[in-house]
């Protein structure tokens, strides 16, 4: 049975958990020859991503995706950002393809679309 | 023109009201061989209709598995558009299609999407009713016992595996021996019924060319206009291959809601079974026996299941099923043909090696039953062939022995005489399906003995020249046993009398 990227960052982040203080880098280590033996190097950007998830979830964080259509300021990023907690992931995107507005999807769920191109189709339908 | 799509345009931007919300959504994380996985959606409903957003439009897929973090769905339509990162939104339906009495005399895709090219099905789709493609099926408060005959049109079948409106008749045999023939024949049969069911022909993973020639059939005979084809060709994806039959059955049930009697064909169930099994594969489902998945008699159990006779309270509607399965080599006992022969109420068992002899329709009558059909069996027919399958044992037995006897006594000449005749009266060509009066009227010369002397090989000549004997001459025979579906004492004398007749004129 193949382990998915799931699996390793449950096993990593309890085996973390249940460390004693100053043993963590002996562990991750471990943890990646491990990985490398079975031939899943190809799949540690994903395990990685398990791992902030399963951590994000234990503080109670969501991941927030913030797409535009177009690049803008640090200022405009940083009013957006201030609507979540410091437990929140937010990453910004640029999806021209949206052509205005924005759209926000918490945990990959929940989406918040204000954007031109959903009004458009939605007046369409 | 121009004009009104402005102002109607207008009008619509005018009405337009987007609610600011949280909607709920998904991601393709795995897209190929017609299927995907989806992350996200956690609230998604086992068969929920979902729409991926791809930059060449929206594409239907339906929710089949629901697993801890992912839904495997199954792609309704282009595959190739469909990405990895595409957004997903659910509908929050079960997959369902429009239906309505549009629908006869056309072709449709499992979906309900017109595929005959005469334009859209619906003036407007939003007046047409919808009905979800799986339904529980009537439960046994709602049913009646079969009781009301559905001619084949086939001599063989309507005389010994009779068929009842509401009844399930599998017919089963190998490859190129004549399952389709004995299904179409039966719809184009519905033509000569007064009291005509509407019928369904599902064609699942057939050639395109074979399912343009059944249309192109039922059109010259003019039976298209009581049938509906639901066409999900070798072409279309498996997942509308799979969805096909429900189609096939909601349509159906639809009529049958209405009080209508409806015969549909599932043609066949052994592709649908493949089709089926290609998804599960697909979607990583452990595998079976033969590699299907576990739950493919649940499968086929609960389409068949939902064919009926309802009772007078629930409108006495009826929706017969003639499923069809192709075996190989004969063999009964592989996986999916014992599971639908035990679903089934009968089958009718059809031997390349009687095919191939030209005894056709190459029914085995030994193996060939129906559970519950004689109770609906036409008086007219019954009264006739009561003794026809008893004989034509008899016969087959002599038949065997007599390659050993040298001398016989002249009774066991005369039986196998008389089963050498039925044989011959029980051929019949497809496409020429027979009025059941007509099959009573024939059958009856047979088990009578009044066609011993007629030469063999002009037995098919002498049937056809008596239909027109009696129709000309005494027509009322065929108008009294088609509307009292019996053959009473005066009409007996009658028939005697232009049997014995127009004998005279054809030995002549
Ligand atoms: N009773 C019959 N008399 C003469 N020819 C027949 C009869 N029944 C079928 N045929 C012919 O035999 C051929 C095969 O019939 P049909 O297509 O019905 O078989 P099938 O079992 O459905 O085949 P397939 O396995 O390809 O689906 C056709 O050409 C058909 O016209
Ligand atoms: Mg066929």
């Amino acid at each position: 049975m193949k382990y998915t990227p799931r699996i390793y960052a449950k096993a990593l982040t309890e085996s973390l958990a249940s460390v004693s203080e100053g043993k963590e880098t002996d562990i991750i280590k471990r943890f990646l020859a491990s990985v490398h033996k079975r031939g899943d190097t190809r799949s540690l950007p994903d395990i990685i991503d398990a791992v902030s998830e399963i951590e994000r979830r234990r503080v109670g964080g969501r991941l927030v995706e913030v797409a535009f259509a177009r690049r803008h300021k640090k200022s405009v990023l940083d009013v957006f950002r201030a609507l979540f907690t410091k437990h929140d992931e937010v990453v910004f995107r640029t999806e021209p393809e949206l052509v205005a507005g924005v759209r926000i999807t918490i945990d990959g769920e929940r989406e918040f679309d204000q954007t031109a191109s959903r009004r458009i189709k939605k007046l369409f339908r | 023109m121009q004009y009104d799509l402005v102002e109607k345009l207008k009008k619509e931007i005018a009405g337009f009201r987007d609610e600011p919300g949280l909607e709920s959504v998904g991601t393709v994380v795995e897209a190929g061989d017609g299927i995907t996985k989806i992350s996200g959606l956690s609230k998604a409903q086992a068969q929920e209709l979902l729409v991926i957003e791809t930059p060449d439009g929206d594409v239907f897929a339906v929710a089949f598995n629901l697993e801890e973090h992912f839904i495997g769905a199954v792609l309704l339509g282009e595959a190739t558009a469909v990405r990895v990162g595409a957004r997903v939104r659910g509908t929050g339906a079960v997959l369902s299609i429009p239906v309505g009495k549009e629908m006869i005399g056309r072709a449709v895709s499992p979906l309900g999407v017109a595929v005959d090219g005469k334009g859209s099905l619906f003036k407007d789709i939003d007046d047409a009713e919808t009905v979800p493609l799986e339904r529980k099926a009537p439960s046994v408060v709602a049913r009646e016992s079969v009781n009301v005959p559905l001619h084949t049109g086939i001599k063989a079948i309507d005389a010994m595996i009779p068929i009842g409106r509401g009844q399930r008749e599998l017919i089963i045999g190998d490859r190129q021996t004549g399952k389709t023939a004995i299904a179409l024949d039966a719809i184009l049969n519905q033509k000569n019924e007064l009291n005509r069911p509407v019928c369904i022909y599902v064609a699942i993973g057939q050639k395109s060319a074979k399912i343009a020639r059944i249309i192109r059939v039922l059109e010259e005979a003019d039976a298209l206009k009581y049938t509906i084809v639901v066409s999900a060709p070798a072409s279309a994806p498996a997942a509308l291959q799979y969805l096909a039959p429900f189609a096939g059955c909601a349509i159906g049930e639809y009529f049958m809601d209405q009080g209508k009697d409806v015969l549909v064909v599932y043609d066949d169930l052994s592709k649908h079974a493949d089709s089926y099994r290609e998804l599960s594969l697909l979607l990583r489902r452990p595998p079976g026996r033969e590699a299907y998945p576990g739950d493919i008699f649940f499968l086929h159990s609960r389409l068949l299941e939902r064919a009926a006779r309802l009772s007078r309270e629930f409108g006495g509607g009826s929706l017969t099923a003639l499923p069809i399965i192709e075996t190989k080599l004969g063999d009964i006992s592989a996986y999916v043909p014992t599971n639908v022969i035990s679903i089934t109420d009968g089958q009718i068992y059809l031997e390349s090696d009687l095919f191939t002899k030209g005894l056709r329709p190459a029914v085995n009558v030994g193996l060939s039953v129906s559970r519950v059909g004689s109770a609906a069996q036409t008086k007219a027919i019954k009264k006739v062939a009561g003794r026809l399958r008893l004989e034509l044992a008899q016969f087959r037995e002599l038949e065997a022995f007599v390659q050993f006897a040298s001398d016989l006594d002249d009774a066991t000449k005369a039986k196998i005489h008389r089963g050498q005749i039925l044989t011959e009266v029980l051929k019949q060509s497809d496409l020429q399906p027979l009025a059941f009066e007509r099959e009573a009227v024939i059958l009856f010369a047979a088990l009578g003995g009044y066609i011993d002397e007629i030469p063999r090989p002009r037995i098919k000549e002498f049937e056809a020249g008596l239909f027109g004997y009696i129709e000309s001459m005494h027509g009322d025979v065929f108008t009294k046993i088609a509307s009292s579906r019996m053959i009473d004492d005066a009409t007996e004398a009658e028939l005697i009398g232009a049997i014995k007749s127009f004998i005279e004129i054809f030995a002549q």
